[in-house]
């Protein structure tokens, strides 16, 4: 089919604009040498367009020419047209090229140039970008066209995405009628809105023709009554609904020796995770698999408590729902989960184990946009509402119903629970950028886990309960305030202010009772200086204040390596205090100095102030990172980590107040190496140094009055873990993403008193897990993970002495964590299928967890007197079904 | 403190899944093998001068089969994952009893690991006869001695809890057993001295039973496979002391609180409605204690012949006590 354009017939010119920039030069080697530019020696003015007369656009045709040795001039590609409106205002709609690219191409014709010269002096081809530009003319100086109405809009209308609504710009739209050589048409491009119209257009049909890349071809056909213009609004259906190429985002270049950037679009659809982006990192090398339903999170072998997790850079108390199966953000809110498991940048601090930092996304909606996302765990609603092309807000909420699940599994037993683990949480986010050196932030966040039990039989549990009644409870919220000044490209400053509160209470049996309340304000700086090409300065400070009430009355909680809680239900301990106020201030600097173009040196500091210690730590920290060639690259580096110990580690009836803070000596090295765009291989060595680990003692104090008393605890424990990570990476190409993980390490500690070391709880040898998701036709997708994982380590029941008092049999233990448990290993599949609709899409999932119905040990099992051994198993093959709309 | 909430999560979630998940191990309840149910003492707390009374209520592998017992006491143990190890040597003790102004030579022959060796009897005796000074003095020198890590060290409120350990054996299988005695070295107050809990008499009816039959230790009262029994304990309302319990949350301060009393219910086979059922003043009532179902054995697993059956009752201050009863596993109903 062959579409004219419609023909200049007069005009004058605007402006010409050599562009000075030397493109390329046809270099047979393929080199770039130093060329000396073409200079341009003649030329006639370009002619404004007389089908531009009626809109008085302005534009500018960019055209790459090749300006050949003898001084020619060659068009070479596509001409480019951006249009603007006389006054400057607002772009103008593009209408075709209205005359604008054919009044270029002719006055190309007239360019003479002086060639372009090696630096041996010698002629050469070269290509360069040409730009011609137009300015409409002015109202005042007659034109004929002034003479002529200007002619009417018979179309006008919008491209948008099929089901997402989305509006695409940069479509090219037919209007055409006859057929064979007896065509006539118009084609115009729709603007940045995805608006486009028709001007001129005859009465009768008009077929409409529309087929940008990735999507299926449109057509229709629309009929113009005499007087009548229409308005329209055409829908586009993906060729594919790929949501791997939704996010379009340089990462950040890399200041760590390791870091995992996650985004949320990679991976919802990753199996056995249910959709939640947060899970997947349980899929990272360094993490070790947590224990059934404990939502822990294990890097590099160290304790839950010594990873911290951020939301937006502000610390919360946790990441993940009651029983690990939900984080607390959900994955629509999250833009991309940055994981650190060790070296981390001096922005982060006061943790020796690693760093998980979710981030929640900006609002870009164009128009109101929600999901309704349903499955057998929970049911979550999400509305993201743009007030102004500057202004957005969002707002979503989730809650489970796993007490229904969970009560129905239950059944009528000895246990009825009153309001079974249950959770919700919210969201609400406001984003304005009102131009673009200054953004604000909003970012509202709550969260709160319920249990509450009662016990028909409390004996049945414990003789020693006065009560059947049982509960615990986490709930948090944070208000988070954040300012980014970006002024140019090297200054920002990203400010951000928090204000929140921490409650954590239960009860058990009539016998154990706590309440923690928490209130705490949060503030982080981050300013960025490119203060030469080569070195950049990132500085900032990261500080909280907290008050504490709690009142305690429990036994004390279990340690690492305890093998039972020693939970005395009899004699529990109580400790209670209001005001306890902890205040945390760090500065930080860093410095990212690139040498000779391939090396990059990062030495950063942190000085961490602890209130509740009156300590003060320095913890300087350096990253090498040297590029072998764009592909291969080789780092390394070594950091110094403190960490306070506990609330209830420094509690002076449940611990020790006089602690001092853990610290840790982290070490890597490490080679990436990308061969292919979407393929990379990352191999990294670390080791670890622990000192002044807090341990259990058998020690006493003296107090003031003379009284003695347990210690319990001390910082005489040492620890050391080292091993190997590997991860192959295949990002979204040819349908495909996946990953492969492997990881071989060993975490061992030595308790205070003790000569001879042991494995920590979560030491894992092998921890292998390979990940992929595959496209198909017709918007299907499927998934596979498998992972093989070795056993934890478990400390073993010798035997078993029978307490009278308490009715019961208690453990006589072995050597602390002396056995392992068998290695596990799992198969999980997820299928997707998402139907589009005009505007809104429908997916469909389905979750198998466990596919083939694995019997993994999860603990060792005793029988009342540990005369007999048994295996607790975790999940059989689990099939979960889900919804999810999106409008 | 995030390990104290995964703590309580973890035993919440653990008791849920205890309660919903059965196992292919024995049942607790079920009478089967060498079983060591209860270790009493009589009084369970002595004033200096006083005599208790060790006995251990141990059902045999078999009707036939012999048991011994030995027993021991210790004033320090280690921790129960070292089996209450006693947490001194003989030298130690001594040095420990002449310090605090006592006489060691009176003291009964010593066995590392288990303690101050009582005999091998069905029962043992506990003599407090040294001076409540030789405790107080004990209670002033802990800490200021190096005792071995793992001791559990007392909580010296007026009152020093003495270990006592017995060792069961039938047919080459050896069970451990632990109580403690309290010894009071200052004047007991009025409700501190504990009298142990009873039921009085166990009654079952059913299927093939005319009302309510008395089961007694010789009782001849038959049941029948797959059937369902109501088990009645008669408790007298006397059984439940009221005392005045130290409130954790403010020292120094008592409150009148009543026992709560549990109930353990043994039974030769079958399953139970509940294993426990316990008294506990504002929550469960002592006739909801009083009463449990017990479902006899398939035909498949049904022994034809007597059998017994044990309620062992308990307060919460290491009063103990049982009744034995015996039915006969009979025909069908």
């Amino acid at each position: 089919m062959s579409i004219p354009r419609t023909a200049s017939t007069a005009a004058r010119v605007a402006l010409l604009l050599l562009l000075p920039a030397l493109a390329r030069a046809q270099d047979p080697a393929g080199g770039v040498p130093s060329i000396v530019p073409p200079r341009l020696l003649a030329s006639e003015p370009a002619v404004y367009p007389a089908d531009a007369m009626a809109l008085r656009v302005g534009a500018v045709v960019t055209v790459e020419i090749l300006v050949r040795v003898d001084g020619s001039a060659e068009v070479r590609g596509e001409p480019r047209v951006d249009f603007w409106a006389p006054d400057g205002a607002e772009v103008v709609t593009s209408t075709g090229s209205q005359g604008f690219v054919d009044a270029a191409l002719e006055a190309v014709s007239s360019l003479e140039f002086e060639p372009a010269r090696t630096p041996e002096g010698g002629p050469v081809d070269v290509i360069i970008e040409y730009a011609f530009r137009f300015d409409p003319p002015a109202p005042s100086e007659p034109t004929p066209s002034e003479t002529m109405a200007p002619p009417p809009v018979r179309i006008s209308g919008e491209i948008r995405e099929r089901g997402t609504r989305k509006r695409l710009p940069g479509v090219a739209v037919v209007a055409f009628r006859g057929s064979g050589d007896d065509v006539d048409g118009i084609e115009v491009v729709t603007d940045e809105d995805g608006v486009f119209r028709f001007y001129g257009l005859d009465d009768g049909p008009w077929k409409i023709y529309a087929e940008p890349d990735g999507y299926f071809p449109f057509r229709t056909t629309e009929v113009l009554a005499a007087g009548d213009a229409l308005d329209v609004r055409y829908y586009l259906e993906r060729g594919r609904m790929n949501p791997y190429d939704v996010v379009v985002e340089a990462s950040a270049p890399k200041k760590e020796v390791t870091r995992r950037t996650l985004t949320r679009e990679e991976l919802r659809k990753v199996p056995g995770t249910l959709g939640d982006p947060v899970l997947v990192v349980e899929n990272l090398p360094g993490v070790a698999r947590p224990a059934l339903a404990s939502g822990d999170i294990i890097v590099r072998g160290s304790g839950p408590q010594d990873t911290g997790v951020f939301i937006d850079g502000i610390q919360v108390p946790i990441i993940y729902h009651f029983g690990g199966l939900r984080s607390v953000l959900p994955a629509d809110v999250i833009d991309q989960i940055e994981f650190y498991p060790g070296n981390f940048s001096t922005r982060y601090g006061r943790f020796t184990g690693g760093i998980l930092n979710a981030q929640t996304r900006g609002l870009d909606a164009e128009t109101v946009r929600g999901t309704v996302d349903v499955s057998l765990l929970d049911a979550s609603l999400l509305l993201e509402v743009p007030i102004s092309k500057k202004l957005s807000i969002l707002a979503a909420g989730r809650r489970s119903y796993i007490d229904a699940v969970l009560g129905a599994a239950i059944g009528d037993q000895t246990v009825s629970l009153t309001t079974a683990p249950r959770y919700y949480d919210f969201q609400a986010i406001v984003d304005w950028h009102p131009n673009r050196v200054h953004r604000f932030k909003l970012t509202v966040i709550g969260s709160d886990d319920e249990l509450v039990a009662t016990f028909e039989s409390p004996a049945d549990i414990d003789v020693r309960l006065r009560s059947g009644d049982t509960n615990v409870n986490t709930t948090f919220g944070r208000a988070i305030a954040s300012h980014q000044f970006t002024p140019n490209e090297k200054l920002s400053n990203r400010v951000s202010f928090s204000a929140g509160f921490d409650q954590n209470g239960g009860a058990f049996g009539g016998q154990f009772d706590f309440d923690f309340d928490t209130i705490r304000f949060d503030m982080r700086d981050d300013f960025r200086w490119q203060i030469i090409p080569t070195v950049e300065l990132v500085s900032g400070l990261d500080a909280f204040f907290a008050t504490t009430d709690y009142s305690v009355l429990a036994s004390r909680p279990p340690r690492e390596g305890d093998p039972v809680p020693p939970g005395d239900l009899a004699n529990p301990l109580f400790s209670e205090a209001t005001g306890v106020e902890d205040f945390r201030f760090a500065p930080f600097v860093e410095a990212d100095w690139r040498l000779f173009d391939r090396l990059s040196v990062i030495p950063g500091a942190r000085m961490d102030y602890f209130s509740r210690l009156d300590a003060l730590t320095f913890d300087p920290r350096i990253v090498v990172r040297y590029d072998w060639s764009p592909q291969l690259t080789t780092k390394g580096g070594v950091a110094l980590v403190h960490q306070q110990p506990t609330l209830q580690e420094l509690d002076p009836e449940f611990g020790n107040p006089e602690l001092e803070p853990q610290r840790a000596i982290q070490y890597s090295i490490g080679q990436e190496w990308r061969p292919l765009d979407y393929l990379s291989f990352d191999v990294t060595l670390f080791y670890k140094d622990i000192q002044n680990l807090v341990s259990s003692t058998g020690a006493t104090r003296t107090d003031s009055d003379g009284t003695t008393s347990p210690l319990v605890y001390d910082n005489g424990g040492t620890g050391e873990v080292f091993g190997l990570e590997t991860f192959i990476e295949h990002k979204f190409n040819r349908n495909f993403r996946g990953w492969l993980s492997y990881t071989l390490s060993s975490a061992r500690r030595t308790d205070s008193g003790e000569s001879r070391s042991r494995f920590f709880d979560f030491d894992q040898t092998h921890i292998f897990s390979i990940v992929g998701s595959y496209l198909l036709p017709a918007n299907w997708e499927v998934g596979v993970r498998y992972r093989v994982v070795s056993g934890n380590p478990y400390t073993p029941f010798t035997g078993g002495i029978f307490v009278s008092d308490r009715d019961e049999f208690e453990a006589i233990t072995g050597r602390v964590n002396s056995e392992r448990l068998p290695a596990f290993h799992q198969l999980d599949f997820r299928v997707d299928k998402t139907w589009v609709y005009r505007t809104w899409q429908l997916s469909a999932y389905l979750s198998l967890t466990n596919a083939y119905n694995q019997s993994n040990v999860e603990a060792i099992s005793y029988n009342y007197d540990f005369t007999q051994r048994g295996q607790t198993t975790g999940l059989p093959i689990l099939p979960i079904l889900g919804l999810r709309a999106e409008f | 403190m995030s390990s104290l909430r995964l703590t309580a999560m973890a035993t919440l979630v653990v008791a849920a899944l205890s309660t919903a998940c059965g196992d292919d191990f024995d049942p607790y309840e079920e009478l089967t093998g060498l079983r060591l149910l209860a270790v009493s003492a009589t009084p369970p707390d002595l004033v200096q001068g006083e005599r208790a009374t060790l006995q251990a209520l141990v059902v045999p592998p078999t009707r036939t089969s012999t048991v011994t017992q030995r027993w021991f006491w210790c004033p320090f143990t280690e921790s129960v994952s070292t089996g209450l190890r006693c947490a001194l040597s003989g030298e130690d003790v001594e040095a420990l009893v002449s310090g605090a102004g006592g006489d060691p030579t009176a003291l009964p022959p010593f066995v590392p690991g288990k303690g101050f060796d009582l005999g091998a009897d069905a029962t043992a005796q506990l003599d407090y006869d040294f001076p409540s000074q030789v405790l107080e003095g004990l209670c002033a020198q802990i800490g200021s001695n190096d005792l071995p890590d793992a001791v559990e060290l007392p909580a010296c409120d007026g009152r020093f809890p003495i270990a006592v350990r017995v060792e069961v054996e039938s047919e080459g299988r050896v069970v451990l057993g632990a109580t403690s005695v309290d010894f009071f070295y200052e004047p007991p107050g009025p409700t501190d001295r504990n009298a142990h809990p009873a039921v009085e008499s166990l009654e079952i009816s059913g299927p093939g039973l005319a009302g309510l039959v008395r089961v007694a230790p010789t009782g001849t009262a038959t049941v029948a496979a797959d059937e369902t029994y109501d088990l009645l304990a008669d408790i007298s309302d006397d059984a439940v002391e009221v005392y005045d319990r130290a409130d954790p949350t403010q020292p120094g301060r008592t409150e009148p609180t009543s026992e709560i009393l549990a109930l353990t219910w043994f039974i030769p086979g079958g399953s139970l409605d509940r294993v426990r059922t316990s008294f506990i003043e504002g929550e469960v009532s002592l006739r909801e204690a009083e009463s449990n179902e017990w479902t006899t054995p398939l035909r498949a697993d049904f022994e034809a012949g007597p059998a017994e059956i044990i309620i062992v009752i308990r307060d919460d201050r290491r009063g103990v006590s049982w009744i034995r009863g015996s039915v006969v596993l009979g025909g069908d109903s």
